[in-house]
């Protein structure tokens, strides 16, 4: 019986075609002119190259659509079925495989760009429905430089056919993909989302893949394809030319084949001579797959982490359950605190950050996927998604920039039904906890059937022991004292039996008092039993020296390296902190724009002073002071900001231990940086003067819609919007904002401010105030305030 | 088409003079701040710079239009500042993505520090540009450079000089439909070239 394709990749070496446009230039194309225009306009030219590559030996050739999608062609369909024909005519007599050829946007994905991650899906799956309809063979995805565009491009060939997918990456000389990600980043979310190949293309020769390959091939269990250009481009007598000659190309490439590389073809300046001395020098080696890799990995957009024997610290501060300035922050949609305890937690040693939003009365589905969004753009660290809504697992995992962990699936029918289909669909490393419809099993023997159970589910799905962490379920040992036992038992069990364990560590504690030394006791146990990782408060000293001498003892800090530096780290940290305690003030501090000083010292102060009072007596007097020095130019604007910081952080300290009446929550004011706009220092400068005074403020951010400013007017009830604008040219786009605020919310006041704009403009577009600068926005934000 | 130069640039190379960098601060020249030196420090870290460039004829049409190549302008302080010129360089510069990356990851943590990372890499852009002058000018003497935005050489020309210097491809440069680059520390600009 003839082969699939899908088990001709898997078990021969196959040959793709090599670069595409120079030859179309060679055949007359003027400069300038995209090749995929021949399509329709010179049929014959394009069947002609492909049918040279045929000869050459080529068993797929792509079809010429790199550069065809609907947003750059109304007529995308049409172009792309010219192109699938083009080539199915010049393949049909050498049995050659057609590939639709799917390039990238050309637009930079949000937050950098402006192309949303569902629109670039959209794009992607409009090509990938008229190639499949057109009769390609498989989808070749490929000169990817970002690794969530790959991801879209992935998603929309599985979600609209069944055909073979192969996606490669650009990587640069230091191995990492523009937007960041290394080869094990790749891998790690090219697995998860089921492709059939991966590898890489262009940038440079053969010789410089060897050791991306190197990296590929040390993670990946797929076939690897690789498509250098012919050496690096130079210019020679005003045209682009490249170095390697056929046979050279065919030499360096052999040795990518002599790795493992089993999908070999060309790249820019690559010609059908150069396919067909690489067949020349490679059919005759043995052909073999990379070797089965058995990693749990899960990954960021920059990295993976493989989680073997090292423990691994899973940061649990992003939960809202106990803590309430992680609640407020869900509730307003200012996201401040969340993302700075991000930063902290990857600072303090977290290797991978738990996200959970589950609010009462909130919209997981739709926060889930914002704030994992938002935290990865303050850490690279990978994220673990933590649900128990399925859909809004779903929704977060589809957005998701990597492969997440997944919190959590259980034993329960339902659960096993609605989450195992996600993991084989985007992808992931599951939680799952031992517990069904039976509830939390009483015994660690009926832990670990039930882990059982649910890896039998998970083989359905095609997951296996790699793609689970089991968590044997950690319960509070004041409520029965055998708990903590029967959970260690099963974690040694569990990992007896080659399986990947984590735990909860803080709920052994739970109702006792000084949960600390319970919490390291009884982590440093699990450690001992072979617990893989743990999801813990990466700021706690007593765990993190539970982890760091565990580490040691186990031969896993070599030269103990890092007991000592974690000492030393200690020891820095308590001195300064002493020194401080008796020279430093509240009012100095937020003088020097000492933020985290300013914290401390703003919460010792309110062990014997009412909030009101340190408000009064310290953080006034010390703005004052600095407004003071700045207007006189003794304080520059660093200082000025610095100091505004820190009496935030001091603000946000006594606002903290106000009784509930006199902290009653005042409506935001609202600030935005127009649509089209993306210059958001001068907004952020308003933001923090202002909320230096004790102002809220609710930043909406960057290029933001009129609609969505007025729709977030209306939800926080907001008596004051800010806008600002850096350039002539969106400027209208602040206008249209304007408009739209007074006609359908006409109580709401407006102010104005960014380097083009000046009193009498922002009078005519409507404003009414206009701030020169931040200052000016703090005086305005008073006297309007006062004048209420 | 012309043919396109591409070259990455050595940070070390990047030296921004004390006035750009005092100016950006908005601090007088000579002030230190232990912060902005951290941020020095991570920032050179995180750029990626790079240039490319592009060799064009200068050519004036009968009806006062100005030419690069094929792009048309009627800009005066221009036309000006290349009088005599008859060929030209167009060239852009980014600090690269990665220090896109960086002071956004700034703008959301600090608003203070990320008015002093914001100016910083400004500083450095310029340096970027500067060192790509100096690339250029090797072997010619060229005029100060002069971007689009500047007098009334309009900011709508950065189409054109992204189109023509293939600063999309070489140096991902994206530019929004108010024609402000992406990643923000990018420069475009022209320059004569007076032999």
């Amino acid at each position: 019986m003839k082969k699939s394709l899908r088990q001709r990749l898997r078990t021969e070496r196959l040959y793709f075609d090599g670069g595409f446009g120079t030859m179309v230039q060679s055949k007359g194309l003027p400069p300038g002119t995209p090749p995929e225009l021949w399509n329709l306009a010179h049929p014959e030219v394009i069947e002609g190259i492909h049918r040279a590559y045929c000869e050459a030996g080529s068993n797929i050739i792509t079809a010429n659509t790199f550069g065809v999608n609907c947003e750059k062609y109304e007529n995308y369909e049409a172009l792309i079925e010219a192109a699938v024909a083009n080539a199915r005519r010049a393949a049909a007599p050498y049995g050659a495989y057609v590939a639709l050829d799917i390039g990238p946007t050309g637009k930079l994905l949000k937050p950098y760009g402006t192309l949303a991650f569902e629109a670039a899906v959209e794009i992607f799956a409009k090509s990938v429905r008229a190639g499949q309809k057109a009769g390609a063979d498989l989808i070749v995805i490929e000169t990817m430089n970002d690794s969530l565009e790959t991801k879209a491009a992935v998603l929309a060939a599985k979600e609209n056919s069944v055909l073979p997918i192969v996606a490669t990456n650009v990587y640069d000389e230091s191995g990492k993909l523009m937007t960041g990600a290394d080869a094990l980043a790749m891998v790690a979310m090219l697995e998860g989302l089921g492709v059939d190949a991966l590898g890489m293309n262009c940038a440079f020769g053969p010789d410089k893949m060897a050791p991306i390959l190197e990296n590929i091939l040390k993670h990946t269990s797929l076939p690897v394809a690789v498509q250098p250009n012919a050496g690096l481009p130079f210019i020679k007598d005003g045209k682009t030319a490249f170095p390697l000659s056929a046979e050279e190309f065919a030499t360096e490439t052999a040795r990518l084949a002599e790795m493992g590389a089993t999908l070999l073809g060309g790249c820019c300046g690559t010609t059908p001579a150069c396919i067909r001395a690489l067949i020349e020098k490679t059919k005759a080696l043995p052909f073999s797959l990379p070797t089965k890799k058995n990693e749990t990995v899960i990954s960021s957009y920059t990295h993976g982490v493989v989680i073997d024997k090292a423990p691994i610290l899973i940061g649990e501060r992003i939960n809202p359950t106990g803590k309430k300035r992680v609640k407020e922050a869900l509730a307003s949609g200012n996201l401040s605190y969340i993302l700075e305890e991000a930063a902290a937690q990857v600072e303090d040693g977290a290797h991978i950050l738990d996200v959970n939003v589950g609010v009462p009365g909130l919209s997981e589905k739709e926060l889930l996927p914002k704030v994992a969004d938002a935290v990865q753009q303050v850490t690279d660290a990978p994220l673990q998604l933590d649900s128990s809504d399925p859909e809004a697992l779903a929704a977060a995992l589809r957005a998701y920039n990597g492969k997440a962990l997944i919190n959590s699936v259980s034993g329960k029918r339902e659960s096993l039904d609605k989450v195992l289909p996600l993991a084989k669909k985007y992808g992931g490393v599951l939680v799952a906890l031992t517990m069904d419809e039976d509830g939390i099993p009483a015994t660690a023997e009926a832990r670990v059937s039930v882990a059982r159970r649910i890896l039998a589910e998970g083989k359905k799905y095609g997951l296996s022991k790699k793609d689970f962490l089991f968590d044997p379920l950690c319960m509070t040992v004041s409520a029965d004292k055998d708990s903590a036992n029967i959970t260690l038992k099963a974690v040694e069990m569990l990992t007896k039996l080659g399986m990947k364990t984590v735990l909860g560590v803080s709920n052994v504690s739970f109702g006792l008092p000084e949960r600390e030394r319970i919490n390291a006791v009884f982590y440093t146990a699990a450690l001992d039993r072979g617990l893989t990782a743990a999801i813990l408060n990466p700021h706690s000293n007593a765990m993190k020296n539970a982890y760091i001498t565990h580490r040691l003892l186990h031969g896993l800090d070599e030269g103990a390296k890092d007991y000592i530096d974690f000492v030393a780290e200690n020891a820095t940290e308590a001195a300064p902190a002493a020194q401080n305690a008796s020279a430093l003030t509240l009012q100095a501090a937020i003088e020097k724009g000492l933020k985290d000083e300013a914290q401390r010292l703003a919460k010792d102060a309110l062990h014997n002073t009412a909030p009101t009072e340190v408000i009064n007596r310290e953080i006034i007097p010390a703005l004052n002071a600095v407004g003071e020095r700045f207007e006189k130019k003794t304080l520059f604007l660093p200082g000025l900001l610095m100091s505004a910081e820190a009496a935030t952080r001091a603000f946000s300290a006594v606002k903290d231990a106000m009784p509930k009446k006199e902290a009653a929550n005042t409506p935001p004011i609202l600030l935005a940086t127009v649509k089209g706009d993306i210059h958001d220092i001068g907004k952020n400068i308003v933001k923090v003067l202002l909320e230096s005074h004790g102002f809220p403020v609710l930043d909406l951010g960057r290029d933001v819609a009129p609609e969505t400013v007025l729709a977030e007017a209306k939800r926080s009830d907001t008596p004051l919007v800010g806008l600002s604008a850096l350039m002539t040219t969106t400027v209208p786009a602040m206008e249209e904002t304007i408009a739209l605020l007074k006609k359908e919310l006409p109580q709401v006041r407006i102010m104005v401010g960014g380097a083009v704009l000046t009193a009498d403009f922002a009078k005519r577009i409507g404003a009414d105030f206009y701030c020169a600068d931040g200052m000016a926005a703090v005086h305005t934000v008073k006297g309007f305030f006062e004048e209420q | 088409m012309p043919s396109v130069l591409y070259r990455a640039l050595d940070v070390r190379e990047l030296l921004p003079s004390e006035e750009e960098l005092s100016a950006r601060l908005r601090v007088p020249i000579g002030f230190r701040d232990k912060r902005a030196e951290a941020l020095k420090r991570e920032l050179l870290a995180s750029v990626s710079p790079a240039m490319c460039a592009v060799r064009v004829a200068v050519t004036r049409a009968d009806e006062g239009a100005l030419y690069l190549g094929d792009i048309r302008t009627e800009s005066e302080a221009l036309k000006k500042s290349l009088r005599g010129c008859e060929q030209a360089f167009l060239f852009a510069v980014t600090l690269g993505l990665s220090c896109e990356r960086w002071l956004h990851r700034i703008s959301l943590l600090s608003p203070a520090e990320h008015f002093l990372a914001d100016a910083l890499a400004s500083a450095y852009a310029e340096a970027a540009a500067e060192l790509a002058s100096d690339i250029l000018a090797e072997g010619c003497v060229l005029t100060p450079r002069f971007s689009p935005g500047y007098a009334d050489l309009p900011l709508s020309l950065q189409k054109d000089m992204i189109r023509i210097t293939e600063a999309n491809k070489y140096l991902h440069i994206e530019l929004q439909e108010s024609f402000l680059m992406v990643p923000q520390k990018s420069i475009t600009a022209i320059a004569g070239i007076r032999r």
